[in-house]
């Protein structure tokens, strides 16, 4: 009678313990991308996708306790609706009105990138989110001090228990799970997605097949279809702001070969994105296409060998190009409630 | 030389240990003298030196004997002058004649990702715009400095080619039955530095080359009296 006391016990206790590690578990995610795109180069296996380490990297990310004046979140400056980018704004906005130097980038399709930043100084995802946080122009402010607003927080220490299995925060699990947030904001269902996998009988109107035309010509060995980047690095003859004097990737490198040339940005949700180039100095995209068209000094001795010979296009190039470039809208993306802000 | 051995039996303490544990303690010093920071070392009339940090990775340690890899150490250590309990590396009791150990980070790991403990970015020595870690960090002010605030600044980093800044340190052990005692001379360090082209390095590049090749010279073993 006593042993079978003791079998029912250790088999409530054995229920007890296997219920508690299922619901202790993250729940992993798959990483969904289409089918005929290059693989990822992020490495999810150190860092696996789970829906809690998700949901946490997007509260973070929308939670201004970052900064050091607690007035600015990464969204700040990466609003979803215009492809988590800060529109409107030439050079990113810190605290106290601080400026940077630079346009803030797109945050689209970051699994395929290896390096992150206008001059590619981050080498991996993951870190990444180290340089707003302590840039003086940006959040100013500290990892110790993240952490520990964190830990004193009502809501943060559950939260990564969840997420990591530990309610102890550290550097490493605040950048993992920032990292599944924006590693998961994948752009891939524009019009120009749709008509490549000949979905529900879509099709380019002649205007934007034009646009497409010269678009493979001119544009796609450095905007490489589908993730419109080759995500290199190229000079596209921008004369140096006087101001500003960003060497781009110069300054990570200390190689003369790199002296004004910046990473190559996708041109996914392009329309929405403005104002564009590294410091944000052309408001339209119209003007964009000027610049490329007729714009660029082709003397300039940085000047990658792809823009060599001036594009010429006449009027009814350009708006075919514009149109082309429409059709890189996303608005699944820009409006996708996942990554909007948690409520 | 006669002075500083002095030196080191006075002001080192040097861990008790078993038998079966051994480790290997790093002794900074500065014209004969323990390295202390915040203290002021006057050269003569008109040169001094104080320092308000020092702090290096550690890596790759390996113990050779007869020129045979006997046990590499996969382990970083980041030693800082400021936490003294960094100085002291436990090590397994094996026979060896030979300590080597890089001074930084290998380009692998500068590329891994977030890492945590001695890795940490929050430990001061990651460059969080331009990715990678900081082998080694010197700063404080000094007579020789060309900067109005007499201040100099040493981050010594990179690991991208051609400038690669990783240093490897090979030391002879003569006698391995004790503690190893690891000096490394700051002064020597410093006599290597033409201020009036750099008192500041802040930046992967050809100075932080050109600096970071004094690191393994400034580096040797001394003989532990107890």
């Amino acid at each position: 009678m006593k042993n079978k006391i003791l079998f029912f016990f250790f088999c409530v206790l054995s229920i007890g313990l296997i219920s508690f590690s299922i619901q202790s578990d993250p729940e992993l995610i798959e990483f969904v991308f289409p089918k005929k795109w290059p693989k990822p180069v992020y490495n999810f296996a150190k860092n696996p996708l789970t829906e809690e380490g998700f949901q946490l990297g997007r509260k973070l990310f929308y939670d201004p306790i970052l900064s050091r004046d607690s007035t600015i979140s990464c969204a700040s400056c990466h609003l979803q609706y215009t492809g988590f980018t800060h529109v409107d704004h030439a050079v990113s906005h810190g605290i106290e009105g601080r400026k940077g130097n630079r346009n803030s980038p797109v945050l689209i399709n970051l699994a395929w990138n290896s390096t992150f930043h206008w001059d590619g100084g981050i080498n991996n995802l993951d870190v990444q989110g180290i340089n707003p946080i302590q840039h003086p122009a940006e959040m100013d402010n500290s990892l110790e001090e993240v952490i520990r607003r964190l830990s004193i927080s009502e809501t943060y220490p559950s939260l990564f228990k969840k997420a990591f299995g530990t309610s102890e925060i550290n550097t490493a699990t605040v950048m993992k799970a920032l990292t599944q947030y924006t590693v998961s904001l994948v752009s891939s269902n524009s019009k120009y997605d749709q008509v490549q996998r000949k979905e529900n009988g879509i099709s380019f109107t002649d205007q934007e097949k034009n646009g497409l035309k010269l678009f493979k010509v001119h544009c796609a060995s450095c905007h490489k279809e589908p993730l419109f980047t080759n995500t290199f690095f190229a000079s596209n003859g921008l004369k140096i702001d006087s101001l500003l004097k960003d060497v781009g990737r110069y300054a990570i490198t200390q190689l003369p070969k790199d002296s004004m040339q910046f990473k190559i940005p996708t041109l996914r949700n392009i329309e929405f994105t403005f104002p564009y180039m590294h410091d944000g100095r052309f408001r339209k995209l119209k003007d964009v296409i000027n610049y490329y068209s007729e714009g660029i000094n082709t003397e300039d001795h940085h000047l990658s060998s792809q823009l060599i010979t001036p594009m010429k296009f006449n009027e009814m190039q350009k708006k075919d190009l514009l149109a082309f470039l429409y059709t890189l809208t996303d608005k699944t993306f820009l409006y996708n409630k996942r990554f909007s802000f948690p409520k | 030389m006669k002075g500083f051995l002095l030196c080191c039996l006075v002001f080192i303490h040097v861990h008790l240990v078993g038998q079966e544990k051994k480790s290997i303690q790093f002794v900074p010093f500065f014209n004969n003298l323990p390295l202390e920071i915040g203290k002021k070392y006057v050269l003569n009339d008109s040169t001094w030196f104080e320092f308000s940090t020092c702090r290096f990775y550690v890596s790759n340690l390996s113990f050779l004997n007869e020129g045979k890899l006997k046990e590499k150490v996969s382990e970083f250590y980041l030693i800082d002058l400021e936490e003294p309990k960094s100085l002291f590396v436990d090590i397994k009791n094996t026979q060896f004649d030979q300590v080597s150990f890089s001074i930084g980070i290998d380009s692998t790991t500068n590329v891994s990702g977030i890492l945590d403990g001695a890795l940490d970015p929050i430990n001061g020595m990651y460059w969080a715009w331009n990715s990678g870690y900081i082998n080694f960090k010197l700063e404080g002010t000094s007579s020789e400095s060309t900067e109005k605030s007499k201040s100099f600044e040493f981050h010594l980093g990179g690991y991208l080619a051609p400038y690669k800044t990783i240093q490897t340190v090979y030391l002879p052990i003569s006698n391995n039955s004790k503690d190893i005692l690891i000096g490394f001379d700051i002064l020597a360090f410093m006599k290597e530095i033409d201020f009036n082209k750099s008192s500041n390095v802040m930046i992967p590049g050809l100075n932080a080359v050109q600096i970071s090749t004094i690191l393994p010279s400034i580096f040797l073993v001394l003989p532990n009296e107890k």
